[in-house]
């Protein structure tokens, strides 16, 4: 939930937006390590009297926990690139380095529709609309953040539209 | 050009509504559905368990067998123990948890959402399971009699028992995988998921208690599994773990099961003593004494929590050695405890106080359970437990630690949220009424506990010498009105379910102060997906 805005170039304008993690892929590291180094000192004295069965729940457990946190951190690797220049839009979703989704615009006939649900049950939707193609972005972010996310790309869009 | 905004009508277009009906509970995975279900099947299972406990106080009204045989008394001791631990108190905190946390650190929802479905529904199962472990018998007949080695399912007693046991086990490891997957999610959520700028140190005590509590759940669920595994293995598959007479034994299990059933003490206080840690401060309308004092005392208490397992056991004949060792662990854990309370007290101290519901029950826990610790201190003293050892004054201690010390810390808990869950204020009266019927009530039953176990007075034992007779009455009249008194708090509860005075988003005068968390930023009750706002902390 975290959104960077910077100007690549004289005319074009970078945006990047990934989740919020609150903890680094070194402290997750360092939590499991600890946790497991914990359980197994438990988990092996018992097996040392003669508890055996100890130890194949505590390998479970802590196989359900390692994957549980490598999946999470998988998931915080995502990111969202989204570049405006005068003449072009793109976007560019990413997990790591692998490239998940790429797409491209023009600026000129681009809209943005920021979809509200009235209750405020469900969070809002941004969307990248042109010739029919419709694309979600900042899905990561909070309401409030998506929205001040399309004013800014909004505003940026007109700019971009002035100079071409 | 300006950006579109178009008002979504129609939320099963897309992917981010849940289902609708019966499938929005089945299938649901946010955090505020979950841990409503979370609550109302501690909801249920209190009364499932209140129920039990209300035949044994009928059955200990007067000597003599009055009600069953002396199989089924003990079944009733037993499942109303497990009901009670594993099906209400350790659902309801986790409900809590479920609710509260990623509201107070500013998260969207838990960070394995398809995984607390999971938690949750795991619970049903082995609820049913436990209440095929009391059928057993009657359903199957012919495969052995109840379940009536008491929670703690001590072999050879428990390798003996019928098919119930197997339900049993089966449950409990049903039980132990919820636990261990809602812990999971939830240490995850606490250190992943934060809002920015809300560090470790600026999280509320509720989150700490929890985080704790999830850590010791992980610590020693796996040796509960293992152990009553090994139960199963010696009941079917020919093993002698436990079985003295194939060169096992049976006091293994004993440590087995407390190494894990002293830590699940704390794991049952802490999230009380979370809670204490907003309400106090709340109602007194001051910022929590020795914040960081508490946080370290919790970690502690936790630590300390996992290595005096065997005071439970002084009776067993144990090496001088060990004996003194899990004695003076068991004395230390008092400063831990007397540092929390006393930091409940110096918060209290000069505080513009006001005695709302939650603060009634915040004070009760603070008394009774300091009452609770001093014969805490009197049972960690070997020759001292030597004498009470297994007598009804241990039935009292247990009690007066685990009903004030866990459960009125969910009472108080449910009357501090229920106006931000329910988006309506409860009925104070009603509220006030039920806090002084429950502590009266709950006195009268367990306070002459500790005279009849000091005249000696033995427990699990469904008859009684007559000199004790008086001491039962009075406490099984105390029983019975601290049962009827939840009649009353399940009124309480669907009242304000179904309406009354719209509460605000900050239902207590002193609620930012009671909590730094970010839930009071949210509306009551929250919209379905939180956070319409930016959190900030400050």
């Amino acid at each position: 939930m975290t959104m960077t805005d910077s100007t690549s170039s004289h005319a074009c304008r970078t945006f990047e937006v990934r989740p919020n993690r609150s903890l680094s892929p070194t402290g997750m590291l360092i939590f499991f390590l600890v946790v497991t180094v914990l359980s197994l000192v438990v988990a092996l004295r018992f097996l040392l009297l003669g508890v055996w069965l100890v130890l194949p729940f505590t390998l479970l457990e802590l196989l359900v926990l390692g994957v549980s946190l490598y999946l999470f951190e998988r998931h915080s690797r995502y990111s969202e690139t989204l570049r405006i220049c005068p003449d072009d839009i793109l976007f560019i979703a990413r997990r790591g380095v692998k490239i998940l989704q790429e797409c491209r615009f023009q600026t000129h006939w681009v809209s943005i529709v920021l979809q509200l649900d009235q209750q405020s049950w469900y969070p809002s939707r941004l969307l990248l609309q042109s010739h029919g193609k419709s694309i979600e972005i900042g899905a990561c972010l909070t309401d409030e953040d998506r929205k001040a996310f399309a004013a800014t790309i909004q505003a940026t869009l007109e700019e971009c539209r002035r100079m071409s | 050009m300006s950006v579109a905004t178009a008002h979504d009508d129609h939320h099963d277009s897309h992917d981010h509504g849940p289902p609708k009906g019966w499938q929005r509970w089945v299938y649901s995975t946010n955090h505020k559905d979950i841990g409503t279900m979370y609550l109302f099947f501690a909801l249920f299972m209190l009364f499932f368990g209140g129920a039990m406990a209300m035949y044994i106080r009928a059955e200990l009204f007067m000597p003599g067998v009055q009600l069953a045989n002396p199989d089924f008394y003990n079944n009733m001791v037993t499942d109303h123990a497990l009901v009670m631990v594993f099906g209400m108190v350790m659902p309801a905190a986790a409900g809590m948890a479920n609710w509260m946390i990623p509201l107070m650190i500013g998260a969207p929802d838990m960070a394995l959402p398809r995984l607390n479905n999971l938690s949750f529904w795991l619970l049903p199962a082995a609820a049913i399971m436990l209440i095929l472990s009391i059928l057993a018998p009657y359903l199957f007949p012919g495969t052995g009699g109840p379940v009536n080695t008491g929670w703690t399912l001590l072999p050879p007693l428990s390798i003996q028992n019928g098919i119930g046991m197997d339900f049993t086990i089966f449950a409990i490891h049903m039980l132990g995988i919820s636990s261990i997957l809602a812990s999971i999610n939830i240490v995850t959520t606490i250190l992943n998921m934060r809002a920015p700028t809300m560090t470790m140190m600026k999280m509320p005590l509720f989150v700490w208690a929890w985080f704790f509590t999830a850590l010791l759940l992980i610590a020693v669920m796996p040796v509960l599994a293992g152990a009553v595994t090994m139960l199963l293995f010696d009941r079917h598959f020919g093993t002698s773990f436990f079985d003295a007479a194939g060169g096992g034994d049976p006091i293994l299990f004993q440590h087995l099961f407390w190494f894990f059933g002293h830590p699940e003490v704390y794991v049952l206080l802490l999230p009380s003593i979370g809670v204490l840690g907003l309400v106090i401060p709340t109602f007194a309308r001051k910022p929590l004494f020795g914040y960081k004092a508490l946080v370290y005392g919790m970690g502690v208490l936790a630590v300390l929590g996992m290595v005096v397992w065997a005071h439970h056991q002084y009776t067993i004949g144990m090496s001088l050695w060990a004996t003194n060792y899990f004695m003076i662990g068991t004395i230390l854990i008092s400063i831990p405890v007397g540092l929390m309370l006393m930091n409940f007290i110096f918060t209290m101290w000069r505080g513009s106080m006001t005695f709302e519901t939650p603060m009634l029950f915040g004070i009760a826990i603070i008394l009774m359970f300091s009452f609770a610790g001093v014969t805490g201190v009197m049972l960690a003293v070997v020759p001292a437990d030597m004498q009470y050892h297994d007598t009804m004054f241990v039935v009292a201690h247990f009690h007066y630690a685990l009903i004030p010390g866990a459960v009125f810390g969910l009472y108080a808990g449910v009357f501090y949220w229920l106006p931000k869950w329910t988006g309506h204020m409860y009925d104070e009266r009603l509220g006030k009424i039920f806090f002084w019927w429950t502590t009266i009530s709950f006195n009268i039953t367990f306070f002459p506990q500790h005279f009849s176990g000091l005249a000696g007075m033995p427990r699990r034992i469904v008859d009684y010498s007559i000199q004790y007779t008086e001491f039962n009455v009075i406490s099984s009249i105390g029983g019975f009105l601290f049962g009827l008194s939840h009649l009353l708090f399940l009124y309480i509860i669907i009242q304000t379910i179904r309406g009354g005075q719209k509460a605000p988003d900050k239902p207590w005068e002193g609620s930012q102060i009671g909590t730094p968390g970010l839930e009071w930023t949210l509306p009551s009750p929250p919209p379905f997906h939180s956070f319409t706002q930016a959190p900030v902390v400050k």
